[in-house]
């Protein structure tokens, strides 16, 4: 089989559908989809979870699964009929004429092996070169998309790698045979802001090669940066279709203006807070607190030093920083959870936390630990996975104190508090979509009427529409309540929305701090000025703003 | 993980120490581990009733003089006080001597140079049978339609099969009546088959019931999808990508099996007629050959610990990220 030429290698996807069957007939995944990449150009397919993003994703290189049923009036590559390609011509098409980036480097490589042999796999799989011309290619291509030292990172692990290193060589593993197309599959969502503004160079880079690429992403700013065309996509169905620039400017539909408005980028700031919040005393004060532990490797570090704050009644205090900046250990140590070296925390008028030679005693803190309570990131994780979710309320209701005989009514009270059905009490936790187990959760925590909620990454997990909802149940709460939240959040878009003062985190120490609006609008400390302005280059963009390197 | 570094690592020393550290806990515990097998052994034997004296002087078909069991109680100290015994015997172990035995009066080493190699071989034979049974049923049928949920089921009826039934049961077909098998002795590598197959398909259900479920698992994880999109067949990413991340709950398994087998070879051998410690331990604790006991039984303890140290290795050789300190 030979080659096709670059510049014929066009994918026109027309009328494309793929249903699963279900215990009730077949159930859809994708409806009617049409579209056509070409190399130098990007298309993008935009939607929340269970859009059939992906699935239209695996289903162009043939790996929709054994159950897949897929019709199209016409899928075709560079001429080739798509929909009757035996397994083994599908085989020599992946990686070839059509390679694929993964979310989350670290899983979507293989954490066991170097990730030099992974690339030198895509090689092998066709055929490519001996072992040593296909050494030196890996060389070439981890120098390609910007891996210095190849050498070294070519005999590293997945997990040795950092978040932004690990994410080029999966890239450099999926252009290993030069293919003319490339999907992305949500190729940034779990790194860093000023990492994903690198990746997102990377693609353009590629793309400017003459490289067409397929962008598949829940976020509607990220891609804007970089596609020629947009698909949105919801419940398997195309609710619009156009060119980047008027999709931006003028949608037509509105979930499409919903999802614009729904980034947390777009969101108004948070109003200034009332000025008697200020002199409210503190509910809780942190001073100097330091930690060293002990990494897989035994050496020790210091993850956090001499961190210091305080926390006002109904004020949201945002934590912000990269991922290994030291926010969650700063959690930790004001849950209580991990004792610092150094530094002592008050909270409610007693010491919480010491160090020395008379540290507070957990039974000492027992007393208070209802009135603070905590928000997951992955709020499935942090429940009994055969608890229902009554049950998951009424453990929480009497860590509060109240009489088992109150929790029916409180309960039902709870949900509604949340809005959710009353109905969900007895569902179990897995059987809930994501923005559901995150009211849960929030629910679990103000069942114990907490003077503090630690929310460590709420909504880092959830569609951009439901982040929405979940962020505004949260502010509301607070405003119901006059609970104080210490936010951590690696999105600057979000803290904005919800916060009133902010720490920015890095290396373990607090670079700046201070109003959220002063902070994020006016940045004095150079780290902060980065992450502002890595967070500028994501979000969705005025329709005006310039797409990179716009062709 | 990205916190600055406080104390800086040495290279070499700090790493040499550290590994030395790390050989001296492994012997420690070892050591432990030797320790309470044998006092255990003492106490169970002195504990059951029964009388050392008579296996020494030529079991219950001899009828000694009341002097002649005087003079051997003396011989052997089995007159001081218990403590004491304890103590010699402790002693006695300390210095490798693992004594005579009572009712094959040769040294005790000698008994185990020639009745362990037949166990050995059989366990090792059992155990690499348990294994190529696993693989090729998870390999060939895990996701493959109804067949992966038959062979889970085959799998978990071999699982559940007692040894010696299983032993009985293919010595009369194979054996008597189809006479592919000599049913009994330790000649050749034939004999090996039957007595092995016994052992091995149960362990061969239990590793492949916990190696397909990890498998299982595997086959999901992102970085398949990955492989397969970069054109690879679906052999190699069997062999290549999903396997090795489903080894690591059946090495944990053999660890633990390899010590298990000798415990089950006792019934196999006799079945089988095999020479073999599994047999011999079953005399010796009849009899109430104390030295021979103890030194079987520290045998076993023995292999046990180098089994774990074998799965140890293999745990850092199939994941690499359980290698600590990293270099």
């Amino acid at each position: 089989m030979t080659v096709p030429p670059r510049d014929d290698a066009t994918l026109v996807v027309e009328r494309l559908s793929v249903a699963f069957p279900g215990r009730g007939g077949d159930e859809v995944a994708v409806r009617d989809i049409s579209f056509t990449l070409r190399p130098g150009r990007v298309v993008a397919l935009v939607g929340e979870s269970g859009s059939g993003k992906s699935v239209t994703a695996r289903t162009l290189i043939g790996l929709a699964g054994p159950n897949a049923r897929i019709s199209a009036s016409r899928l075709s590559l560079g001429g080739r009929d798509l929909l009757s390609l035996p397994p083994r011509a599908w085989r020599d098409l992946r990686g070839r004429d059509i390679g694929m980036v993964l979310q989350d480097a670290l899983v979507a490589l293989d954490p066991l092996r170097p990730v030099g042999h992974e690339i030198a796999e895509a090689l092998a799989a066709h055929g490519w070169g001996t072992r040593d011309s296909r050494r030196r290619r890996v060389q070439d291509l981890l120098g390609q998309v910007g891996i210095p030292d190849p050498a070294l990172r070519a005999r590293q692990r997945s997990d040795e790698l950092s978040g932004g290193l690990r994410q080029r060589a999966l890239i450099a593993s999926a252009i290993a045979m030069d293919p003319p197309l490339l999907i992305a599959d949500e190729p940034t969502t779990a790194l860093d802001p000023s990492v994903q503004a690198q990746i997102l160079d990377l693609l353009a880079t590629l793309r400017d090669r003459g490289t067409g690429l397929l962008i598949i992403s829940h976020d509607l700013g990220f891609v804007a940066r970089l596609a020629d065309e947009i698909v949105v996509l919801r419940h398997g169905g195309v609710v619009e279709q156009g060119d980047t620039r008027r999709i931006l400017a003028h949608p037509d539909h509105p979930y499409t203006r919903a999802l614009l408005d729904a980034a947390p980028g777009r969101q108004p700031r948070r109003p200034a807070p009332p000025a008697t919040g200020d002199r409210a005393p503190p509910l809780l004060t942190a001073h100097g607190l330091s930690i060293t532990m002990r990494g897989p490797d035994h050496v020790d570090r210091r993850i956090v030093e001499d961190v210091g704050f305080a926390l006002h009644p109904g004020r949201t205090l945002g934590l912000i920083g990269e991922s290994g900046s030291g926010k969650t250990t700063t959690a930790r140590m004001v849950m209580g959870f991990a004792r610092p070296d150094s530094g002592d925390i008050a909270f409610l008028d007693a010491p919480w936390v010491t160090t020395g030679r008379h540290p507070v005693a957990e039974r000492e803190r027992r007393a208070r630990r209802h009135a603070m309570a905590m928000i997951y990131q992955d709020p499935l994780g942090s429940f009994d996975p055969r608890w229902t979710v009554r049950e998951i309320l009424s453990d929480a209701l009497t860590a509060g104190g109240q009489p088992g005989t109150t929790h029916d009514h409180a309960i039902t009270a709870l949900l509604e508090r949340v809005r959710l059905p009353a109905a969900l009490a007895g569902r179990l936790p897995r059987t809930l979509s994501g923005g559901q187990r995150q009211r849960v959760a929030i629910a679990r925590a103000v069942a114990v009427r907490p003077a503090v909620i630690v929310c460590d990454e709420p909504v880092s997990a959830l569609d951009v529409s439901v982040q929405a909802q979940v962020l505004g149940l949260l502010d509301e709460l607070q405003r119901d309540l006059g609970v104080a939240y210490l936010f951590i959040s690696h999105d600057l878009g979000v803290i904005r929305q919800m916060c009133d003062d902010v720490l920015v985190m890095r290396h373990g120490r607090i670079v700046e701090a201070g109003p959220a609006g002063e902070v994020l609008s006016a940045p004095r400390h150079p780290f902060t000025r980065t992450l502002v302005a890595a967070a500028d280059h994501l979000s969705a963009l005025p329709p005006s703003a310039p797409r990179i390197g716009a062709s | 993980m990205t916190g600055p570094i406080v104390s800086p690592e040495r290279p070499a020393r700090g790493r040499i120490c550290l590994l030395a550290r790390r050989a001296a806990l492994r012997v420690g515990g070892g050591v432990l581990v030797l320790f309470a097998a044998a006092t255990l052994t003492f106490a169970a034997l002195h504990l059951t009733p029964g009388d050392p004296v008579t296996a020494i002087l030529g079991g219950p078909s001899a009828d000694p003089t009341p002097e002649t069991i005087a003079a051997a109680r003396r011989e052997y100290g089995l007159d001081r006080p218990l403590p004491v015994q304890y103590g010699l015997y402790i002693a006695r172990l300390a210095q490798g001597n693992l004594g005579q035995s009572f009712s094959q009066h040769m040294p005790v080493l000698a008994v185990l140079r020639t009745q362990a190699p037949p166990t050995l071989e059989l366990m090792l034979a059992a155990l690499a049978l348990a294994w190529i049974l696993a693989l090729a049923s998870v390999l060939l049928t895990a996701r493959r339609g109804p067949a992966g949920a038959v062979a889970s089921v085959i799998e978990t009826i071999g699982a559940g099969l007692p040894q010696f039934w299983l032993g009985i049961l293919l010595l009369w077909a194979l054996a008597f009546e189809l006479r592919l098998f000599p049913p009994a002795g330790n000649a050749g590598p034939l004999s090996l088959v039957l007595p092995a197959l016994s052992l091995a398909i149960p362990l061969g259900g239990f590793i492949a019931q916990v190696t397909r479920e990890s498998f299982d698992l595997a086959l999901d994880q992102p970085f398949i999808l990955s492989a397969r999109a970069r054109g690879l067949g679906d052999r190699a990413v069997r062999l290549r990508h999903a396997l090795r991340h489903a080894l690591l709950p059946g090495i944990s398994l053999s660890a633990w099996a390899i010590g298990a087998l000798v415990g089950n070879a006792v019934p196999i051998e006799t079945i089988f007629s095999r020479k073999g410690l599994g047999r011999e331990l079953f005399l010796a604790v009849a009899t109430h050959d104390m030295p021979l006991v103890t030194g079987i039984v520290l045998f076993i303890a023995v292999i046990y610990i180098l089994a774990g140290l074998a799965a140890d290795t293999l745990y850092v050789l199939v994941d690499p990220r359980m290698k600590a300190p990293r270099s």
